[in-house]
């Protein structure tokens, strides 16, 4: 990865004027004039992330294969009202889609892969929270299989909204506002769980190595996703199946063993179910390693959170610091409760999306 | 108001997520040789009409051929007229 750009905040607003009151994490200038139905928030947020110097270094920067883009679109909801939720139009974060087809996504990806010149593959990916981290599978299979030396991704989330937020307030998945007298967003942790919403956006460049390419924060070594034996799209296993499954086989793709994965961004919602299925997962799969997570500072940026997440803990390992899970309330010296020292290993990222998808991604940050 | 200026400041907005924004130099300039696309047009007749106040039904007639003509069809059909180019601008981004 040579280049990457995020956006997102650390600063939790109250969204009060909604039958499930919550906090998120909004970018609120990406909601004004939204109720025109002209201006759409999530393209704002995703177009604050187009760095102009990565957009220049693209277009003035020529490869010898070929270059793609991808959109990972999360969730891809693209919605404005819905009849069931957000009934009232004056509430804060409602908007209006007027001209339907300019959000749909692919129309969208092509608009923005544009803006960086010659593009040979353009697509669009909706495998919800593991939006982000599962196209790095199509990252490493056009660039080793496919003739190409150049993936441009860009990730962001079109369901910050009064429906997603009354979504998961309805069925409890979101950390409500009532909760809070008594519990913080934390993860894998006895007594503070589960996350806010937040909105998000990142840009990253891959390539292929050549010589005198540019100096790269990590190297991508191996991506996998995978789904678990579940009739519940909405649920995840106890038993980390999923989560297993994609770490194994990211190991199999980075012909790398367990051992040397020293360093791991979580997935870490907070949910009960999600604590028990991703530490079920990775002390089966993993050595000695340290994990954090990156939710309860941002808020859950849904599709863009494996990705985005995984560029700001490359920012905090090159530090020399892995900060701890915020809230946590008991002592725990792997799924962090203090900051500790960056160590040495393999990286590994992981994301989970609602539908059956678990995602896992290794990197080596060895001469970032 | 300078419909010239106007049309090049509304292409930065309608264009940021296609590319470089255009650029017309005349009234006679037509808006797609200018470089505005399919999906662009549809969103300049949505910004036009929320600027002068043309009701949707009404804006969805506008012509598409030169700057003169589209803006034409402004002054006979708008409700209202922005202060200026900036305040049009602030007024729907």
């Amino acid at each position: 990865m040579t280049h990457s750009a995020t956006v997102y905040t650390e600063t939790p607003a109250l969204i009060d004027d909604i039958p499930y009151p919550q906090h998120a994490h909004i970018l609120r200038n990406s909601f004004k004039r939204a109720k025109t139905g002209l201006s759409y928030p999530p393209h704002k947020v995703l177009e604050s992330v187009l760095d102009s110097d990565i957009v220049d270094y693209v277009r003035n920067t020529p490869v010898n294969g070929k270059t793609a883009f991808i959109f990972a679109a999360g969730n891809q909801g693209w919605m404005g009202t819905n009849g069931r939720y957000d009934q009232s139009p004056d509430t804060e974060l409602h908007y209006k889609v007027k001209v339907p087809f300019i959000v749909l996504t692919n129309i969208y990806a092509g608009r923005i892969a544009a803006m960086f010149g010659s593009i040979d593959h353009i697509s669009t990916d909706a495998t919800a929270c593991a939006s982000s981290l599962k196209v790095l599978m199509d990252v490493q299979n056009l660039i080793n299989n496919l003739g190409f030396d150049r993936v441009i991704v860009l990730s962001g989330e079109d369901s910050v909204n009064n429906l997603t937020l009354e979504f998961f307030g309805e069925a409890g998945a979101s950390l409500q506002h009532a909760e809070e007298k008594e519990i913080k967003p934390s993860a894998f942790d006895s007594v503070n769980r589960g996350f806010f919403l937040g909105q998000g956006a990142v840009l990253a460049v891959f390539e292929k190595e050549r010589a005198g390419m540019p100096k790269s924060t990590a190297r991508l070594l191996g991506a996998y996703t995978a789904s678990e034996d579940n009739n519940n799209p909405l649920g995840q296993r106890a038993d980390g199946a999923g989560y297993t499954k994609a770490i194994e086989g990211a190991l199999f793709v980075a012909k790398t063993s367990a051992s040397v994965v020293e360093l791991v961004k979580t997935h870490g919602t907070g949910t009960p179910v999600n604590n028990a299925a991703e530490k079920t997962a990775l002390q089966r799969t993993l050595g000695n390693f340290i994990a954090t997570s990156y939710k309860q500072r941002i808020g859950h940026t849904m599709g863009a959170s494996g990705l985005l997440e995984t560029c700001m803990l490359f920012k905090d390992a090159a530090s020399g610091v892995v900060p701890a899970i915020a809230n946590r309330t008991e002592h725990d010296s792997v799924f962090l409760s203090a900051p500790t020292p960056t160590p040495s290993g393999l990286v590994l990222s992981l994301a989970a999306g609602m539908g059956n998808a678990y995602s896992a991604a290794i990197f080596d940050r060895t001469g970032a | 108001m300078d419909y010239i200026a106007l049309f090049n400041e509304l292409t930065k907005i309608i264009k940021i997520a296609g590319g470089d924004s255009c650029e017309a130099k005349s009234l006679t300039d037509n808006i797609y040789e200018v470089g505005l696309d399919s999906l662009d047009v549809v969103m300049l007749s949505m910004y036009l009409g929320e600027m002068y106040g043309i009701d949707e039904e009404i804006s969805r007639d506008m012509p598409i051929g030169t700057l003169e003509e589209t803006f034409a069809f402004v002054e006979i059909n708008k409700t209202t007229e922005p202060e200026s180019i900036a305040a049009a601008i602030e007024g729907v981004q």
